[in-house]
């Protein structure tokens, strides 16, 4: 079976739009995974995205993640098929061992997946993986054959072929913290359709036509006299309607002060003009302010992102920790601690302590690190682990701030495994860092006065190397 | 030594007192004390008898109901428009529009003029990005406006509720009229010393000299606080011609259109005045100086004897010529005559003066509150201990101003380099002469 499939959609037989049957029977040979390179020749399609798409919505990995070339005659990159496609390249030049060659590192990249071949449900996920396996940093490309005007080529198969979503799911992962954005562009989106194509037009304030004429104001020194620069043409030259002088000099004689706007519908002077947008898509016409601004970002994969690609979006490290100390969520430590500072309350006998402790530096743990960061966590896993006492809860903030409930421990007596634990995970760390790890952490009496939140704002407001 | 001088006063023989006193019997008891009381015998007493011309000439105004637009020219002025909006939705005539204008204002004036815009308690709201003064700005707002009356308002002013109505049914009464003056007002009198004095002259030489002024006919001043125009003869005249002085200087021209000057004790204007004297004297030597600009050079020919001669105009402005500038070497004549005559005297000479110019500023006051009726306040009424200190600041303060304005003008033209003006256009009138 060749690793290349050349995929057309049989123009006699397959109907527009019916791209995802014409791809399921041409790949059936193929199984789960689909071929090392997929190949669409434009001169055979009617609409290659349309193609693309269908592959991008193969079900698993080792399928939709797979390399898509552009086989085109122009041998351009600009059209939005050449951009999302991972490759465009001439019928005539194209060689299959270059080109495989060239995406080996993305064949090995899928294979390395814990389970390339299971389904992946979600979108988000898919994107994400999408970048990860290309570390693509992705930009927005203006574009007039989408309404959004803005588009992430590369993307667009993952959505059907349409922008739509496409931002929502971006914007989710940055909220995620697995991309980070950085500003592009910013746009005014019709409110109502969501269309980019707005017309925008200066509008008189009282009877808001649109015919207006933009007058320059001329001040004459030496009478005073303010009139538009129209009032002072004579013939080629700027006389003064009140004294009767020319203007030689602006500057000397006369200066500018401001514009104007003339409405020609109704004769009405003012200066500063009413603004109306007009949707092009769905015609509907309000002032900008009314509109949607939308900040269009260019992205880029954080380590914690290329994290989750890889292994999947619940946190690797949190995850062996719930296995290893039962870490708990934390609504339910919020309940134990209320219990607690209720029973200390109550009956004024017992003490007990929280232990905060933040690690800075998680992120780069995947980013030095990579697939071996899996080893590093269970190490620090393991020394938690062996702290941490039965009557011990622990929760996590956002896999950076770590929350420990030591029952029955005055805060003396809690300064102990605190040493322990710091000195532990610096021992662990420094041995896998190159840089050294920033651990932060300190105790406090729960008293019934407390406040988490507070703490871990406190904890999280605190500047960051 | 106050008895002394009171001996010695009432020891003199009447030669003797007009030779010791001939300024105030000559001159000032006739000015400051016989005109005013013109006042109560010929306004008060024809309130009564024009009151159905009144009556007619408002029902009229609000038959016809002609837009009025509110001139609001004025740099750095946006912390005072809040209030004069306000004021001016509280008018009991309502046809009117506001059209403020920025000369170039370098605080937050913007922000506030389109604030208020939106808010549409302002009709128009233009931006200069450069200064031009006051000129250029009040005609700029002149070329915007739509009314057929036109009230020009300084920024730091608010009017009482009926004040628009009152300034506009004189052109009711009379088709002759140009122009009218409103009843400036002190609204910071509380301040200090400074704004009290002003504000007991303010009601001396602006609600009694003006109206008093406006029956003989001769006014030559409507404050650019608070006056109202006829648009079209605003227009025919071009608007206001560069300053400082323009209020005096518009009116001059209107005059000489042949139209009528009239002052509206009734329309209350509340402005604020100067609440430093060092302040003061900057704002006087300015005001001061235009007289020597407008009256003794550029509208000088209104004392010619041409066939455009007309006896009203020439005696405004020989009467203003007279008070202000004659008057005033009148007292450095007397200066020098008491020290080469009588410098024994001079404490006691002193003495009298003070309380005959004292009696006259309580009359003056007095005078003023009957004109002020009913919209007399706890303000004017606690100015009556201030009275007392008025000799010394028309007398003395005042008048030290106004001489050192008229040298500097007769001599070096300074009005030409007020920063009042911008550079270039103080530069553009010096080098025209204007």
């Amino acid at each position: 079976m060749s690793q290349l499939l050349q995929l057309t959609d049989d123009a006699d037989k397959a109907v527009h739009g019916d791209a995802q049957r014409v791809l399921a029977e041409q790949v059936h040979d193929y199984g789960d995974s689909g071929p090392a390179l997929w190949l669409i020749d434009e001169a055979n399609v009617r609409d290659p995205l349309e193609l693309m798409t269908a592959v991008r919505q193969q079900p698993s990995p080792a399928a939709y993640l797979q390399p898509i070339l552009l086989l085109t005659a122009k041998g351009g990159q600009s059209s939005l098929s050449c951009r999302a496609a991972d490759g465009a390249v001439s019928p005539e030049s194209f060689d299959s061992s270059h080109w495989l060659s060239h995406f080996a590192d993305l064949q090995r990249w899928i294979a390395e997946l814990p389970d390339p071949n299971e389904t992946d449900g979600q979108t988000s996920m898919r994107v994400l993986r999408h970048l990860a396996s290309r570390h693509l940093s992705i930009e927005p490309m203006m574009t007039a054959q989408m309404p959004s005007g803005f588009v992430y080529p590369p993307l667009l198969p993952y959505f059907g072929g349409a922008a739509i979503g496409t931002l929502e799911i971006l914007q989710f992962l940055e909220t995620q913290q697995f991309l980070e954005a950085e500003f592009s562009a910013s746009a005014y989106l019709c409110f109502h359709c969501r269309s980019a194509f707005l017309a925008f037009e200066e509008t008189c304030k009282q009877c808001e036509s649109a015919d207006l004429d933009i007058q320059e104001l001329v001040h004459h020194f030496r009478c005073g006299h303010v009139a538009p620069i129209d009032e002072y043409r004579n013939d080629d030259k700027l006389s003064c309607g009140k004294c009767g002088r020319d203007l030689k000099h602006i500057g000397v004689d006369y200066d500018k002060p401001s514009l104007i706007y003339h409405c020609r519908s109704c004769d009405h002077r003012f200066q500063e003009a009413d603004v109306r947008t007009t949707c092009f898509a769905c015609g509907r016409r309000t002032a900008p302010e009314n509109q949607h601004r939308e900040t269009i970002n260019r992205f880029r994969l954080t380590p914690l992102g290329d994290n989750a690609a890889r292994f999947g979006v619940e946190s690797l490290f949190t995850h062996l920790l719930e296995r290893d100390i039962g870490l708990v969520p934390w609504s339910v430590f919020q309940r134990f601690v209320h219990i607690e500072q209720s029973r200390i309350k109550r009956f004024g006998k017992t003490r007990s302590t929280l232990l905060f402790l933040s690690i800075d530096n998680m992120e780069q743990i995947y980013a030095q690190l990579g697939a071996r960061a899996v080893e590093l966590f269970e190490a620090l896993s393991s020394v938690m682990a062996g702290i941490v006492r039965d009557t011990d809860v622990v929760t996590s903030r956002e896999e950076r701030f770590y929350l420990f409930l030591l029952a029955e421990t005055g805060l003396e007596n809690a300064e102990v495994p605190r040493e322990r634990l710091i000195s532990r995970l610096t021992e662990v760390m420094s041995a896998n860092l190159s840089a050294n790890p920033r651990l932060e952490s300190h105790l406090l009496e729960l008293t019934e006065d407390v406040d988490l939140e507070a703490q871990l704002q406190s904890m999280a407001s605190r500047p960051r190397d | 030594m106050i008895e002394d001088a009171f001996t010695f006063f009432f020891n003199l023989e009447p030669r003797q007192l007009l030779f010791y006193f001939w300024p105030f019997f000559f001159f000032d008891f006739a000015r400051y004390v016989l005109l005013d009381l013109l006042v109560l015998v010929v306004y008060l007493p024809g309130l009564r008898r024009r009151r159905r011309g009144w009556l007619w000439a408002r029902k009229r105004l609000y038959k016809e109901r002609p837009l009025v637009s509110i001139l609001v020219p004025g740099k750095n002025e946006g912390r005072h428009l809040e209030r004069l909006a306000h004021s001016l939705r509280r008018q009991s005539y309502s046809n009117f529009e506001v059209v403020v204008v920025d000369d170039g204002s370098d605080d937050d004036t913007p922000a506030i003029g389109g604030r208020l815009l939106r808010q549409g308690l302002i009709h128009q709201f233009i931006r200069n990005e450069t200064r031009g003064g006051k000129a250029s700005a009040a005609n700029t707002a002149l070329s915007f406006s739509r009314g057929t009356y036109i009230v020009h308002l300084d920024a730091d002013t608010h009017l009482s509720p009926g004040a628009l109505e009152e300034v506009l049914i004189p052109f009711y009464l009379d088709s002759r009229v140009g122009a009218v003056g409103a009843d400036i007002r002190v609204a910071n009198s509380d301040h200090s010393l400074t704004t009290r004095l002003q504000h007991i002259e303010y009601m001396k030489t602006l609600s009694t000299g003006r109206t008093v002024s406006s029956i003989l006919g001769i006014l030559r001043i409507v404050s650019g606080a608070c006056g109202a125009f006829r648009r079209d003869m605003l227009i025919q005249l071009g608007g206001w011609d560069v300053g400082p002085g323009l209020d005096g200087d518009i009116i001059q021209k209107i005059r000489k259109l042949g139209f009528r000057i009239v002052h509206q004790p009734r329309a209350a204007c509340y402005t604020h005045v100067p609440e430093t004297f060092t302040s003061l004297a900057r704002q006087r030597y300015r005001w001061d100086r235009s007289l020597i600009r407008f009256r003794v050079r550029k509208h000088a020919n209104v004392l010619r004897p041409d066939r455009n001669f007309a006896l009203l105009n020439f005696l405004s402005t020989a009467e203003n010529l007279f008070a202000n500038v004659a008057l005033n070497l009148k007292w450095w004549v007397y200066l020098v005559q008491m020290i080469l005559f009588a410098p024994q005297l001079m404490s006691k000479i002193f003495i009298i003066n003070y309380f005959l110019y004292t009696v006259c500023n309580v009359i003056g006051y007095g005078v003023a509150t009957v004109l002020y009726g009913r919209t007399m306040t706890h303000r004017e009424w606690a100015l009556i201990p201030f009275i007392p200190l008025m000799p010394l600041y028309t007398g003395i303060y005042l008048r030290i101003v106004r001489t050192y304005a008229y040298l500097m003008e007769l001599c070096h033209r300074t009005s030409y380099r007020d920063r009042w003006n911008p550079w270039k256009v103080s530069a553009a009138a010096l080098r025209d002469r204007l």
